[in-house]
């Protein structure tokens, strides 16, 4: 299922920063992780997810840098800062806040998807 | 300075720097480029990162850096098996993504350079409004022109032109200036003010004699009921050629060569500019009262009745034809030479009271009061009016906004009028890059006509006041002076600035001519008094209302003019500046300027004066109204 635009520009910028919350990630395994996490709900092409880093990276929600990985290659590493642990906090809030709505009015249930089995802190 | 802020200092100097780099093959292409190549992406792949990067359109650095994420993006996604037609698919719109990071690099830029950026945009986007409000500015200015619907100069001639040729005065006047003999230099030095004592007076008397056949034709020429110039902008052949009669005291070698150039050069234009109309015959009417007065005091000295009054009666005559054009200038030339007459009349009647008869003395009496001395600023409109349609756009409905061609006939008459006066400017310079901007600023049409005509109801209004009760409030050159408080406004107004005369000045010139006038008819009174009774009355409310219908007022009390009998003698007198009646005593020392209404008017600032000692001596005393003192001072009034 695809979401609309305006729904994936609020709700892709929380997602990213939750899966920041547990540790560091680069740019494909986020691409991954969102897919497969959300059941392709929030799967948002490369062209959307490296312009909503930059975005994050700009507000000081995250930090990049680059370091080598296992397999000696450079990869760009995202880590979120303390202003975007706040702001996942704030966020949540508000998203449990919507999602209860939601669910009051019949629109949404409250289940969790089935999601295949995901390594916390990424594939580094 | 501690590490952080060295690198953002750097981090500032390299985003400043980086946009700068001209050259795309420069290094930071060729890194950019090997980056690419040696990652051994597939084609399609490495294509797809040079399209995005360059659409980008970012610092060479961030694209570096973007490109560099890219390929440890597709090498992770060919690691995991994904084809590389999936990856560039998957990717989505290469220009999408290109526009959409840049705007996020963008925001992540050093917090200095955006500011300087936000500045930039702010200072060009102000520049781009002036300038667009500038060109539209010089659009108004530039590409409309004045209508010049009406023909003012025209206009005046043609009422001139109906009267027949039999009664226009001009024509003779004119005869009579080309028939006026040389005048002796002694004799110009002193003339007309030259007394039976002078050493001067035999030469002056010589020379007024040799004018008999010029006395003559100006004599008739009075008697004409008009006096009928036409007015032109431009020197007739015997004003070139003969100006020194009436531009005395002027290089006249120079002169000559001046109006002779001026002659030849001039472009035949129908409807020239009514503010440079030419008004020689001024000066020529002046100079003719001035051989009439002189005519008079000889003409008394031989007990020559007839001609005295016959001069006297030419002088009030002709006083009233300079007044035809309706200008301000030629109703205080009038008001002089009207001074001039009863000046002489006055030391008639001091000299010799006998010499002329009853009835001369009536009907000289009745042509000094003929017709009421009033302020006329009807040519000032015309000017005004004329200027307008010369300066200003025209709706059609009266309003209208200055030309860059208005603009530069103000600059000519501007210019011409601080040249001669040698004030400071108060008109900006007019350059063409200015042009618009002066003429933006300046305000329209109806504005300028509805102040102008303020300011001319003001100053009917403050003639309409007693004088003795006028105020600073009162005073319609208290508005003019307001518009020229500072550069901005007086170039604003300069066209007001130009045309509008000192108003309080020509007022307070026909309340005093008014009042010399009065004198001297009262004077006549008293002589008419005198032969009726035997003696002269003890107070003027004695003389019959038949001779004397109403005592003329005090301009600085409004209370009776004074009179008192000195040795049997009549004097009359006005308190004068320091509203105090000193029983007739003149000031000690009197001074020209104590004349000038900021000098005497109101009671207010003149209080003020009183207690400067310098200006004391000038101003406590009488102004002696009739008998005007002989000689030195009547001389020196003379040649005022």
């Amino acid at each position: 299922m695809r979401i609309e635009r305006e729904l994936m520009r609020g709700a892709g910028p929380v997602a990213v920063l939750k899966l920041l919350e547990r540790g560091e990630m680069y740019g494909y395994e986020l691409v991954e992780a969102l897919a497969t996490r959300t059941a392709g709900v929030l799967d948002m092409g490369q062209s959307t997810l490296y312009p909503l880093l930059y975005n994050l990276e700009a507000k000081g929600l995250i930090e990049s840098y680059w370091k080598k990985s296992a397999a000696e290659r450079d990869r760009k590493y995202y880590r979120l800062t303390k202003a975007g642990v706040r702001r996942l906090a704030k966020d949540t809030e508000q998203w449990r806040a919507v999602s209860t709505a939601m669910a009051a009015l019949g629109i949404t249930a409250s289940h969790t998807l089935r999601t295949p089995t995901m390594p916390a802190g990424g594939a580094a | 300075m501690n590490r952080s802020s060295i690198s953002n200092r750097n981090r500032v100097w390299r985003a400043l720097l980086s946009p700068v780099r001209l050259n795309p093959f420069g290094p930071g292409f060729n890194s950019l480029a090997r980056a690419v190549e040696d990652s051994a992406l597939p084609a399609p792949l490495q294509t797809l990162i040079h399209d995005l990067t360059r659409r980008s359109r970012l610092w060479h650095s961030e694209r570096v850096d973007v490109a560099r994420e890219l390929i440890t993006h597709f090498q992770d996604g060919l690691a995991s098996g994904v084809s590389p037609e999936a990856l560039a698919t998957n990717f989505g719109d290469p220009a999408q993504a290109a526009a959409l990071i840049r705007r996020a690099k963008k925001r992540g830029r050093p917090r200095a350079w955006r500011a300087m950026m936000t500045t930039f945009k702010g200072v060009a986007a102000l520049l781009a409004v002036i300038l667009g409000l500038y060109l539209l500015l010089a659009a108004r200015a530039f590409l409309t022109t004045p209508n010049i619907a009406r023909n003012y100069l025209a206009e005046i001639n043609a009422a001139t032109a109906k009267v027949s040729e039999s009664d226009r005065a001009w024509p003779l006047y004119r005869r009579a200036y080309l028939a006026q003999p040389k005048m002796p230099k002694p004799v110009a030095d002193h003339f007309p003010g030259i007394t039976l004592e002078d050493p001067v007076w035999p030469a002056a008397v010589a020379y007024i004699k040799e004018c008999e056949p010029m006395l003559n034709l100006i004599r008739q020429a009075a008697t004409r009921p008009s006096f009928g110039v036409q007015l032109s902008n431009q020197l007739t052949d015997v004003e070139v050629n003969d100006h020194s009669f009436w531009l005395a005291g002027l290089d006249v070698e120079k002169a000559h060569a001046e109006f002779q150039a001026q002659r030849e050069n001039a472009v035949p234009n129908p409807n020239p500019e009514l503010i440079g109309v030419l008004l020689p015959y001024l000066g020529t009417m002046r100079s003719f009262a001035r051989h009439l007065a002189f005519d008079t005091r000889e003409a008394s000295q031989s007990g020559d009745a007839a001609r005295a009054f016959a001069d006297l009666q030419s002088m009030y005559r002709m006083a009233d034809h300079t007044n035809e054009d309706g200008f301000l200038i030629s109703g205080l030339v009038r008001l002089a030479i009207k001074d001039l007459a009863s000046q002489e009349l006055g030391i008639i009647l001091r000299d010799r009271p006998a010499l002329l008869s009853d009835d001369q003395l009536a009907s000289l009496a009745h042509l000094a009061s003929r017709l009421p001395m009033k302020l006329e600023l009807q040519g000032e409109s015309n000017f005004m009016q004329d200027m307008l349609q010369r300066t200003y756009s025209d709706d059609g409905h009266g309003e209208g906004h200055l030309t860059a061609e208005g603009l530069r006939l103000l600059k000519q008459y501007t210019s011409a009028m601080h040249t001669r006066t040698q004030t400071p400017s108060g008109i900006e310079p007019f350059g063409a890059l200015f042009t618009p901007i002066t003429a933006g600023l300046a305000p329209s049409r109806r504005q300028v006509s509805d102040i102008f005509n303020k300011s001319i109801a003001d100053t009917y209004a403050y003639a309409q006041i007693p004088p003795w009760k006028r105020t600073d409030e009162d005073n319609p050159d208290r508005f003019i002076a307001s518009l020229k408080q500072d550069q901005i406004s007086g170039s604003r107004y300069s066209l007001i600035a130009l045309l509008t005369p000192a108003l309080s000045s020509a007022v307070w010139s026909y309340d005093r001519a008014i009042q010399s006038r009065d004198a001297v008819l009262t004077a006549v009174a008293l002589e008419l008094h005198r032969r009726k009774h035997g003696s002269y009355p003890n107070s003027l409310a004695e003389i019959e209302t038949s001779i004397l219908p109403a005592i003329p007022l005090d301009i600085f009390d409004g209370q009776p003019l004074r009179f008192a009998l000195r040795e049997g003698k009549p004097v009359l007198y006005s308190i004068g500046v320091d509203r105090k009646d000193d029983g007739g005593r003149p000031p000690e020392k009197p001074n020209p300027s104590i004349g000038r209404p900021d000098q005497s008017m109101p009671a207010s600032r003149v209080k003020d004066m009183l207690n400067d000692p310098l200006r004391r001596p000038a101003m406590e005393g009488d102004w002696i109204l009739w008998p005007l003192p002989s000689e030195p001072a009547a001389k020196a009034k003379s040649d005022e």
